[in-house]
């Protein structure tokens, strides 16, 4: 019953953040200079006729006051229809399916990397002593500070120029996964250390810790039955969030590393105007981030049960 | 169990223990035989828990620890290192806690909790680990035991938890268990229980190291006390002599704070000035310490007038007739105040009893007119106060005030005690203590705290001194009726004792009444003229206190005066 009840208020909560997206998009993309009928006929440098770009607005609906051109496209994402690209003249459904994977590959496996690095250097700063809490409070603060175009560009120098391991772009390969994955992974390492490493140390520190050491339990022993989940907590709730930065931090390291995915067809879409295209991406990023929060809820649910009694 | 010859248990010689600084307990020896409980008894700060927690190799980081002797049977504690400690925690030595809340594992169920120790020292298999567990906690008296072990300490009750620590702790089966505070902050029944627990474990033939501030805990169940002040052990011997016949001063002194049997208006503290000597003509019309009410160009616009009418005995200050209050839950709701009806006297403090979970505090907000009745209502000073809007009892506030059993919540942790107690003196209006320094001073004075803690933070002030701001702050305004939930619950005895003298005296100063709840019968007898006994919410009885403590009627009432430990002298 109440589950019922919280999904129900979550699948509301989903519909009202796919309209609320959907508006401010179709709005907020009329606000750039230029003519979008231009734009379907190649761009400014096409130099179509007055004739044919009048028949373009007139068979895209683009002569109709904003409004009835705002409800049209209500109308037909209600069904479904997400409308062809401007730029590319194919469905925007198809070629999103073609685009969503690599993108949502590329975050999972960044998130995964991220959680594996920041649990590393916690834990590690927990057994090891001031020393060791010292350095990775320090790598943490320098991860989370460093932005992801200059990380990908650092990398790519050290580790494709000069040592020639890695593929400086895509190959199709997992060996052109690394990098893009590393470029996400760090700077999100750092943040979720910070916040992990704090909760470590709250649980270590606990009366509960104190009492399993009385009855005989080792640091280690605290560490892997009490503080790790512990520090979990905070960084499941963090992970929803975490998850949609990631999608727009794809967005630079797709376009550095030429990978194909949601983030490289947003910049295309949004320099050649491509309104349905634009709207599309936009669309199933908050669809993605919709769903991973209500997950990222439910872990956190699974991992605290004092959470579900609130 | 292996003994030594001289059918000691645990033997300590000569222990000193120091921090960088200094020493902080300085040559203490004791023995503990087996089957035998000795309660190291004494003030917060006293060294007692650093000296159980030497005896288990965790004093503390930078530690420095030195004895002529500590043996637990035949294991030499002294040459322990790293590994060793760990053989000897839980299976040479248990240990409970005082808080069982922050004590178990909130995100693990009570019964893995008690299976890691299993684990770490037996190579039982994983389901005879798990039957051993479910004995351990029918052993302590579990209700469900199956039940019990897949649930987390949030879901049970404070004294369950209790149990399930203590199972934690016993499930080697050590031949010491030490319990630092065990029943602190227990219902009288349910400390009641715990202390049965313990006294079958010793009967068993456990020996006990009982580490308390409440004389009372110890007098049930300690063959032996050692009395411990500023790290030093005073006096030991056994309990019927240390409490019966003390020979230091400072024995004497515990003793003494001890409520039980003192009379109401006696004093429960030794040593501090009364509150005629500390304060100059405080109530006379010249009052300056009352003023409230600084205007905008910062210059006293207002100046109450006169004192206060004298209190008549015949109306009451407070009614409170047929209250309900009922909160909603997942399901339907919960009844927290049932239909409760009582009046407070001018000038009398009116005593609330009952168990957590009684529905005392929501009462007491009830009462504050912090939380609106379901229905029924209050009146104060004879006219509606729980029926009017918030706006029209907002200038009546003053009135009444609150003092709350966590000082260090309810004060902001930034401001300085003079900034607290400026912002009290002026309503809100002002933090900027330069203008008020006479009346701050004035209110440090009326609760016997020096002027030079003006500038602290409420960090750093003892517990003690942490009420007594609590105390200054809620007389800032000047009222007639203040509301004082658990106020002295959180501290230790001789610290009770001083709280509780203070309140007397200011009562007696000021003609204040008082709404007194707390969960210790022997507070409240000492504190109360009226008293009434809550119970699920309702009011099961309710008498002058005599009547209350000498002859209860009711069921409940004579099974909460039963559960509650006496000073056996």
């Amino acid at each position: 019953m109440a589950a019922a009840r919280w999904l129900l208020f979550k699948a509301l909560g989903a519909v009202f953040v796919l309209w609320a997206v959907t508006t401010l998009i179709f709005f907020g993309i009329r606000m750039i200079p230029g003519d979008p009928a231009e734009a379907i006929l190649g761009g400014p440098g096409s130099q179509a006729s007055a004739e044919a770009l009048a028949q373009v607005r007139a068979d895209y609906g683009l002569d109709e006051p904003l409004l009835v051109q705002y409800f049209m496209q209500l109308g037909r994402l209600l069904q479904g229809d997400l409308g062809d690209s401007y730029s590319m003249q194919v469905p925007v459904s198809s070629l999103l399916a073609e685009q969503l994977p690599p993108t949502l590959v590329l975050a999972f496996l960044a998130l995964v990397l991220a959680w594996v690095v920041a649990l590393a250097l916690a834990s590690w700063s927990m057994l090891s002593g001031r020393g060791a809490a010292v350095i990775s409070s320090g790598l943490e603060i320098a991860g989370a500070a460093v932005p992801h175009f200059w990380l990908a560009t650092v990398l790519i120098v050290v580790f494709s120029v000069n040592l020639g391991w890695l593929p400086p772009v895509n190959t199709g390969g997992v060996d052109g996964l690394v990098l893009p994955v590393v470029t996400l992974a760090l700077p999100l390492a750092g943040f979720l250390g910070q916040v992990m490493r704090e909760s470590m140390l709250n649980a270590a520190t606990s009366p509960f810790a104190l009492s399993a050491r009385f009855r005989g339990e080792t640091e280690r022993g605290v560490l892997f039955r009490h503080s790790l989940r512990h520090a979990a907590i905070p960084g499941i709730a963090l992970s929803g969030w975490a998850f949609g930065s990631l999608i727009s931090g794809a967005v630079v390291v797709e376009t550095i590393f030429a990978r194909p995915g949601l983030g490289r067809t947003l910049l295309r879409a949004v320099t050649d105007r491509d309104i349905p295209l634009v709207t599309g991406v936009a669309l199933v990023a908050a669809l993605a981030y919709v769903v991973v929060m209500a997950l990222s809820d439910i872990a956190e649910r699974l991992a605290d049960p004092r959470v579900a009694k609130r | 169990m292996v003994n030594n010859d001289d059918g000691g248990l645990l033997q300590v010689d000569g222990l000193t223990v120091g921090f960088g600084g200094g020493e902080v307990v300085q040559d203490v020896s004791f023995s503990i035989a087996a089957g035998q409980c000795l309660a190291l008894v004494g003030e917060s700060g006293s060294g007692k828990s650093v000296t159980a927690r030497t005896l288990m190799g965790l004093a503390g980081e930078g530690a420095g620890v030195a004895a002529s002797a500590l043996r637990l049977s035949r294991t030499d504690l002294l040459r322990m290192r790293g590994r060793q400690w760990r053989k000897v925690r839980g299976s040479q030595i248990g240990f409970v806690l005082q808080d069982a809340l922050g004590s178990l594992d909130p995100l693990r169920p009570v019964g893995r909790e008690i299976d890691d120790a299993l684990r770490l020292r037996t190579n039982l298999s994983r389901a005879e680990r798990s039957q051993r567990v479910l004995r351990l906690l029918t052993d302590v008296g579990m209700d469900d035991p199956a039940l019990r072990a897949g649930q987390r300490s949030g879901e049970l009750s404070g004294g369950l938890r209790q149990r399930a620590l203590i199972a934690s702790a016993v499930a080697l089966d050590p031949p010491l268990l030490i319990a630092d505070e065990p029943t602190t902050a227990l219902d009288a029944t349910v400390q009641a229980q715990i202390l049965a627990l313990l006294e079958s474990l010793r009967d068993a033939g456990t020996g006990i190291l009982l580490i308390s501030h409440d004389l009372a805990v110890v007098s049930t169940i300690a063959d032996n006390v050692a009395v411990m002040s500023q790290g030093r052990i005073v006096e030991q011997g056994p309990s019927r002599q240390i409490l019966g016949d003390p020979q230091h001063d400072y024995t004497r002194r515990l003793l003494q704070a001890v409520p039980s049997g003192h009379p109401r208006h006696t004093r429960l503290s030794t040593g501090t000035l009364q509150i005629s000597d500390r304060l100059p003509a405080m109530d006379s019309g010249e009052s300056t310490s009352m003023d409230s009410g600084t205007g905008p160009d910062g210059e006293s616009t207002r100046r109450r007038g006169g004192p206060l009418p004298a209190p008549s005995r015949d109306e009451p200050v407070l009614e409170a007739s047929r209250l309900t209050k009922r909160f909603p839950t997942g399901s339907g709701s919960f009844t927290a105040v049932d239909d409760a009806s009582f009046s407070l006297a001018a000038g009398s403090t009116f005593g609330l009893v009952g168990e957590s979970g009684s529905g005392k505090t929501t009462t007491a907000r009830l009462a504050l007119g912090l939380t609106a009745p379901d229905s029924g209502h209050v009146r104060l000073f004879g006219e509606p106060w729980s029926a009017v809007p918030e706006q029209q009892r907002r200038p009546r506030r003053p009135q009444i005030g609150a003092v709350y059993q966590d000082p260090m919540s309810s004060f902001d942790p930034r401001l300085t005690v003079e900034q607290i107690l400026t912002d009290a003196v002026t309503a809100g209006r002002s933090l900027r203590p330069a203008r008020h320094r006479a009346q701050v001073k004035q209110l440090l004075d009326l609760v016997g705290l020096p002027s030079s803690l003006a500038a602290r933070g409420p960090r750093n002030l003892s517990g003690g001194q942490r009420q007594r701001v609590a105390i200054a702050r809620a007389l800032a305004p000047r009222p007639r009726i203040v509301v004082c939930d658990e106020p002295a619950s959180s501290l230790d005895v001789s610290i009770q004792a001083q709280v509780l003298d203070l309140l007397d005296e200011l009562q007696r100063e000021f003609g204040l009444s008082y709404l007194f709840i707390s969960h210790d019968l022997a507070v409240v007898r000492h504190m109360s003229d009226q008293v009434v006994v809550m119970q699920g919410g309702r009011i099961v009885e309710q008498d002058t206190a005599e009547r209350i403590f000498q002859a209860p009627e009711h069921d409940y009432t004579r099974r909460l005066l039963d559960a509650s430990p006496r000073l056996a002298r």
